[in-house]
């Protein structure tokens, strides 16, 4: 199930409904059960048959956790940790890389004069697998460090693992943070409901006005690139990045107020990363939950900064590649981690760091710079291909005059989607001390509601058809 | 209480007075069927109707299949590509023309089965226009579900495709509740508010108008038919920018079966089949070779033209104007011919 679909303006009334006014006064078991089953229901709704996989993942790692919490012997406890990575991450590869590996294998031998015949298989992706792995991955490493006891309660486990709001797109949770949620009955408390509602409205905003208003401009210039103009190019990738954006952190505030309505709190995972001044601030802004994930449980084991220069150049490329890896099989991930990795390592030494700085116009400059160099490297994110980004660069760089825009749409949608992302910045500028661009429980009751209002209508009027997020597919 | 009178106002409230305004007005015919009957009813006593373009042609094909005194001799299964095909190419012998604009293979299944359950027999015979995108995978029409029932029962009869392949009717009854409820369509009903075209039936052809014909067939105003030649050309390119329903490399396996269980099935129930090939524009054409993402169009008809020699089928059209004695100027935009032009295409070829 979409969250910008009719099925979820109908699911999530009537869960709530049920949530609210029955299971969660009954008890806790009852509560966790109907959380349990409303987000198999979610799940399922789009394809029941791969429900197999989640319960498969939520047991394998419930028993794991268990088990590497009475190991004896840290011996034991290192092969238990083993065989549930390697359960876990064969999954996911077989899901998600078999088919990429496998074409690689027989290209590579084809051009060493082997003939090889690929097995191909026809492997659907199951949706949000590199989510709900990686969320399952952490309660057994957590076990393990032993940061984390492990739970007795496997349905509140199972809850925690497909908790629906954001068991397809994240944010990605750690056991420490969501699971204990899951031990206590909920006081419905109006304030955080209403935020939780605002923030929700504003998730859709940012995926139904902006993103998806963006996204048919987007996909007409990366369709026409070979005829196009270096600056409409250059529009091109500038708006994939903002679609990217409005859809991914559209979708996050979307799971965030969701839960936040049902009294859980899920943790921020998008904080205006297109302010960023430098390119190691952006990744503290961007997809937090992720890189947040990669750095406790790859870059840190690695060796992370306490090593030499050349060794943490090394595990910070390292981590990289498998970041953009764990976006989908393709060398276009790829390359782009691998960018992002270069750009890290290449400006982090000029690099501020801004952590506690506030924002200000003053430093446009350095804003605008990582803005540039992020939609640069979203170019290899969008392609189909390596091919097609280096074409894409081509003509940016050789300045070739061309096609513009309004060959390949018109006004009337360049318009609408334009203004939408300029409301967005300016909104998420203004609200860069608030949680989210909604948050306005200080405003005037009249101010507040006319907002509403206004949201409402803009999101009916944007509402055409069921765009699918851009980040269920990884 | 607070919160309960809190979601009325702010989130059912605007929902009620949208849908309202939407529900009542209905500009574009989207919401409400009402008016299909008595057009229904006209039509067949052989009335013809002017009105607006848009229309529900599925459930009105439907309702007037249902209501055609007789089997027809020839039947036309196809899109807006045939929609101006009339009987004027087959006088002396019965005819109705179930084309409905972006007609899918399915949408062909529920007319044949309507036709069926008239009378005994099929029709002597039947075109079929091959349009070339129902042969790939981005063609993504979904008003067929309108019909649903009568194309699962058709499709269930052929026993070619199992049925948990085809979608719910859910799918096109929420694309009913988002229009319902959408704000641009709201901005249209505001802005049609006592003006909204109605239909009307006439005693004599309106070329200034859209009309629907006795015979199944539509013609549209001439204003578009005689548009200026760059104009249209302006649109045959336009189409090619706009349109992602020929952004295809390979014929889909799927689709082929539903075209092949339907033209079988014809083919053992005795039916003659014109296999009819729709051409583009010249200059849709052009940029459509030009595109590697748009290859599957050239596939489909090759493998047209030998599932038409394989079935010993008669086959008449293709992608290319030049080889049918037609060119830019027998088309009105991208992919449709001039109903002149489709009619006199038509008479020459079968008089051959």
């Amino acid at each position: 199930m979409l969250f910008n679909s009719i099925e979820f303006v109908l699911f999530f009334p009537i869960v709530l409904i049920l949530y609210w006014g029955i299971f969660n006064r009954v008890s806790l078991n009852f509560r966790n059960l109907f959380l349990l089953s409303a987000s198999y229901l979610f799940y399922g709704w789009w394809d029941y048959r791969f429900l197999g996989l989640i319960v498969l993942s939520s047991t394998g790692d419930f028993l794991f956790g268990k088990y590497i919490f009475q190991a004896k012997t840290q011996q034991l406890r290192r092969l238990l940790l083993i065989i549930s990575l390697c359960i876990n991450l064969s999954v996911l590869f077989f899901f998600k890389y078999y088919g990429f590996f496998a074409t690689q294998l027989t290209d590579l031998f084809q051009q060493m004069g082997y003939t090889v015949h690929q097995t191909t298989l026809k492997i659907i992706l199951p949706v949000g697998i590199s989510f709900y792995t990686f969320q399952s991955l952490s309660y057994t490493i957590d076990i393990y460090r032993r940061h984390l006891e492990p739970t007795k309660d496997p349905v509140a486990f199972f809850a925690f693992i497909s908790f629906f709001p954001q068991l397809v797109a994240g944010p990605i949770e750690r056991a420490k943070h969501l699971l204990p949620q899951f031990n206590s009955l909920k006081k419905f408390d109006y304030s955080r409901a209403s935020n939780g509602f605002r923030q929700l409205l504003w998730g859709f905003f940012t995926k139904i006005a902006v993103a998806d208003s963006i996204a048919p401009i987007t996909d007409s210039i990366f369709a026409n690139y070979e005829t196009l103009g270096a600056g409409t190019l250059v529009l091109g990738a500038v708006f994939f990045s903002i679609q990217i954006f409005g859809d991914f952190a559209g979708y996050s505030n979307i799971a965030i107020g969701t839960a936040s309505i049902l009294g859980f709190d899920l943790m921020r995972n998008f904080n205006m990363p297109y302010f960023s001044r430098n390119i190691r601030e952006f990744w503290f802004r961007w997809h937090i939950s992720l890189s947040t994930w990669f750095r406790d449980y790859v870059y840190i084991p690695l060796g992370g900064n306490r090593c030499s220069k050349t060794r943490n150049s090394i595990n910070i490329m390292a981590t990289f590649l498998i970041s953009g890896l764990w976006h989908g099989p393709n060398w276009t991930f790829i390359v782009w981690g691998l960018m992002h990795g270069m750009l890290y390592l290449v400006t982090n030494p000029f690099s501020t760091k801004y952590s506690s700085d506030k924002l200000s116009l003053k430093q446009w400059p350095s804003i605008t710079g990582t803005f540039f160099l992020v939609c640069a490297a979203f170019v290899f994110f969008r392609a189909d291909n390596i091919h097609q980004a280096l074409s894409f660069f081509g003509r940016i760089f050789s300045f070739k005059g061309g096609g513009d825009l309004l060959e390949l749409t018109t006004i009337t949608k360049i318009v609408p989607a334009l203004f939408f992302s300029i409301v967005l910045f300016v909104v998420e500028w203004n609200q860069s001390e608030k949680k989210h661009g909604m948050d306005i429980a200080n405003f005037q009751p009249v101010i507040r509601h006319s907002i509403y209002y206004l949201l409402i209508f803009v999101i009916l009027f944007s509402f055409q058809t069921d765009r699918i997020f851009i980040y269920f597919q990884f | 209480m607070k919160v309960f009178t809190k979601i009325f106002m702010i989130l059912i409230l605007p929902l009620i007075l949208i849908g309202s305004v939407n529900f009542y007005i209905d500009p574009d015919y989207s919401l409400r069927n009402n008016y299909i009957s008595p057009l229904v009813a006209s039509l067949v006593e052989g009335k013809l109707i002017a009105g607006p373009v848009n229309v529900n042609s599925r459930l009105l094909k439907k309702e007037w299949i249902e209501q055609l005194p007789l089997t027809p001799d020839i039947l036309v299964l196809g899109s807006s590509r045939t929609l101006a095909l009339s009987q004027e190419v087959f006088s002396g012998r019965s005819f109705f023309n179930a084309s409905v604009t972006n007609c899918t293979f399915q949408d062909m299944y529920a007319f044949l089965n309507l036709v069926e359950k008239k009378g005994k027999d099929l029709p002597d015979t039947i075109i079929v226009c091959a349009d070339q995108w129902l042969f790939g995978n981005s063609f993504t029409e979904k008003r067929w579900l309108e019909n649903r029932s009568e194309a699962i029962e058709m499709i269930q009869k052929v026993g070619i495709i199992p049925l948990k392949k085809f979608p719910s009717k859910w799918n096109i009854d929420k694309e009913w509740i988002k229009e319902l409820f959408s704000v641009r369509y709201l901005f249209r009903s505001v802005r049609s508010m006592g003006k909204v075209e109605k239909f009307e039936v006439c005693q004599s052809f309106q070329p200034d108008k859209m009309m629907f014909l006795p015979d199944g067939s539509r013609s549209v105003p001439q204003r578009v038919i005689n548009a200026p030649e760059k104009e249209i050309s302006e649109n045959a390119r336009n189409y090619f920018n706009a349109s992602k329903d020929e952004y295809f490399t390979e014929l889909d396996k799927f689709q082929c079966t539903l075209f092949e269980g339907l033209i079988k099935y014809l083919n053992a129930n005795h039916c003659k089949i014109i296999l009819f090939i729709p051409p583009y524009h010249p200059e849709t054409l052009r940029l459509l070779e030009q595109s590697n993402q748009t290859s599957g169009v050239m596939k489909a008809e090759i493998y047209l033209q030998i599932f038409a020699q394989t079935y010993n089928l008669e086959l008449i059209g293709g992608n290319h104007t030049d080889s049918l004695n037609l060119s830019a100027i027998d088309f009105y935009d991208g992919v449709h011919l001039k109903p002149e032009s489709l009619n006199r295409y038509f008479k020459s070829n079968l008089e051959n």
